[in-house]
């Protein structure tokens, strides 16, 4: 990385550093959220991707009004406490989740992380497109034109040329993520039943927990904690400059960011629960199809609105999910990996930024491939993936070298610590599912 | 970076880029941090850790494979 290109990079961040700093100076709290949020609301929303609100589909669609909406909230609340950590990770160290992880645990260690990432980013962003297709399908939009589509928004990131601006302008899209809300009103829900079930997880699913259910409980896991999700929020903070002084606006960001995704997740499980009442098997439908079967319950304007939210999700979360691809290549490379620098700056990072967006989209393109088998087991991947990703962060979130006084408290270990039994004791009990015939909790 | 929220004023915003000083003073604690991150060196990982780390990449393999079964059973 030249000197020149990192001056410039840290010329940018000046200009937003200095706007907080008056903020802060001149008590204009509001002002100073304005600017300090950005990161933990993209990540959140940015994780109700296609998949996942395919997976929140068949469970509203499935088992209706119950026990999955206050799951789905707990896994937002496991979800804040694991990206909190990556707020402080980022605010103290400045750099991104992939550097921190080759610098402290050698490149052996960190190619396993980086393995894990690509992987998983790869899958994910196929499905990003698969829901971009279906959205777009829905309206009569060809495939080809919506995966260039897709594309060329992933893309606007070369264009912006400012974190600053990129975050607005994503944040803005991420925020039609909320479009599920509206849909979830015109389905008429007992809302007594909604918050009943909040309150007492009832009714469970019916036919207990085999191991259809169990694949729904880890795909509805894996639509809220994810390794991408550790990558870029802490490769975002750092983009961002945001500093120790900034924690606590950083936790509020992130807080804020689950509870509207939470909202989101909460409103596409009521707005299908409509399936289930009416005895409808959506077990095997895809993405689109959910729009379709809902038409007689919500109306075509409702059915419009849940293709548009489907599209928006997977465009929100195929750029957020490119962006952190590049940053964890620009950190393991040592290249340029800032929004904040041009294009002809860090080639490197923009190109990977939207060549693995064209892979991804093209793989959707090809006639017969698997789409449907890899929407499914994609947030399971994700899932199985996460006891190590989360290793990792406890552990340099307990680094006294990096942390300083910002480390861990036992607190947040032993939460951090319990969402990391949790998911690997998920993923033991989806293996026994499989393994073992007849396998029910 | 006490001394930069005293002395940045908003008027002078658009010659920020000239003003390399005062990047360094907003950026202090970013530099600072930078420093500090180059001089750090592998994490003394105790045997422990070690195993906890090989347990969780095996978990990950294993995992894998299960999930490789289950995409075979749903699809024959």
């Amino acid at each position: 990385m030249s000197l020149k290109t990192i001056e410039e990079e840290n010329s940018a961040r000046a200009r937003d550093r200095i706007n907080v700093l008056h903020a802060r100076n001149r008590h204009q709290w509001w002002r100073l959220i304005w600017l300090l949020v950005g990161p933990g609301i993209l990540v959140m929303l940015g994780e109700n991707d296609a998949p996942s609100m395919l997976s929140y589909s068949a469970s509203g669609s499935q088992f209706g009004i119950g026990f999955f909406l206050p799951f789905v909230a707990l896994t937002f609340v496991m979800a804040f406490i694991a990206q909190e950590i990556t707020v402080r990770l980022g605010a103290v160290s400045k750099t991104g989740h992939a550097d921190l992880i080759y610098r402290r645990f050698g490149r052996f260690w960190g190619n396993f992380a980086m393995g894990d990432l690509i992987f998983t980013n790869l899958l994910t962003l196929v499905t990003e497109f698969v829901g971009i297709v279906a959205g777009a399908g829905y309206f009569g939009i060809p495939d080809t034109v919506a995966v260039l589509g897709g594309v060329g928004i992933v893309s606007l990131a070369l264009v912006v040329g400012r974190y600053w601006l990129w975050e607005r302008v994503t944040l803005l899209m991420a925020l039609g993520n909320l479009i599920f809300i509206p849909v979830a009103i015109l389905s008429h829900p007992a809302w007594g039943q909604v918050a009943s079930s909040f309150a007492t997880w009832h009714p469970l699913p019916a036919g207990g927990f085999g191991s259809n259910t169990l694949i729904l409980l880890l795909a509805d896991i894996g639509a809220t904690i994810t390794p991408w999700m550790l990558f870029f929020q802490q490769g975002a903070v750092s983009d961002k400059g945001l500093t120790t002084k900034d924690v606590t606006h950083g936790r509020v960001d992130t807080a804020v960011g689950a509870l509207l995704a939470t909202m989101a997740a909460a409103a596409c499980i009521v707005a299908t629960a409509p399936l289930y009442l009416h005895h409808m098997n959506a077990s095997q439908f895809g993405t689109a199809q959910f729009a379709q079967a809902l038409t007689p319950y919500i109306g075509h304007l409702g059915s419009a609105l849940f293709a548009l939210g489907i599209l928006e999700a997977g465009l929100v979360a195929a750029t957020t999910i490119s962006t952190s691809s590049a940053y964890a290549f620009g950190e393991v490379t040592r290249r340029a990996h800032s929004l904040n620098v041009p294009a002809k700056k860090a080639p490197a990072f923009y190109l990977v930024l939207i060549l693995i967006a064209m892979v991804a989209g093209g793989i959707v393109l090809i006639p017969g491939f698997p789409l449907e088998a890899v929407v499914i087991m994609v947030n399971v991947i994700a899932v199985l993936t996460m006891p190590p990703a989360i290793g990792f962060l406890l552990i340099l979130a307990n680094d006294s070298e990096i942390m300083g006084r910002y480390k861990s408290t036992r607190l947040l270990n032993t939460l951090g610590i319990g969402v990391g039994l949790f998911v690997s004791i998920a993923g033991i009990i989806y293996a026994l599912s499989v393994i073992v015939p007849g396998f029910t909790l | 970076m006490v001394r930069a929220e005293s002395t940045v004023n908003l008027s002078d915003l658009s010659d920020l880029d000239a003003q390399k000083i005062w990047v360094d003073e907003v950026l202090a604690e970013h530099r600072a941090s930078q420093v500090q991150i180059e001089q750090l060196g592998l994490l003394k990982l105790s045997t422990g850790l070690k195993g906890l780390m090989w347990l969780l990449r095996l978990y990950v393999i294993f995992m894998v494979v299960v999930v490789i079964v289950n995409v075979f059973q749903q699809t024959h």
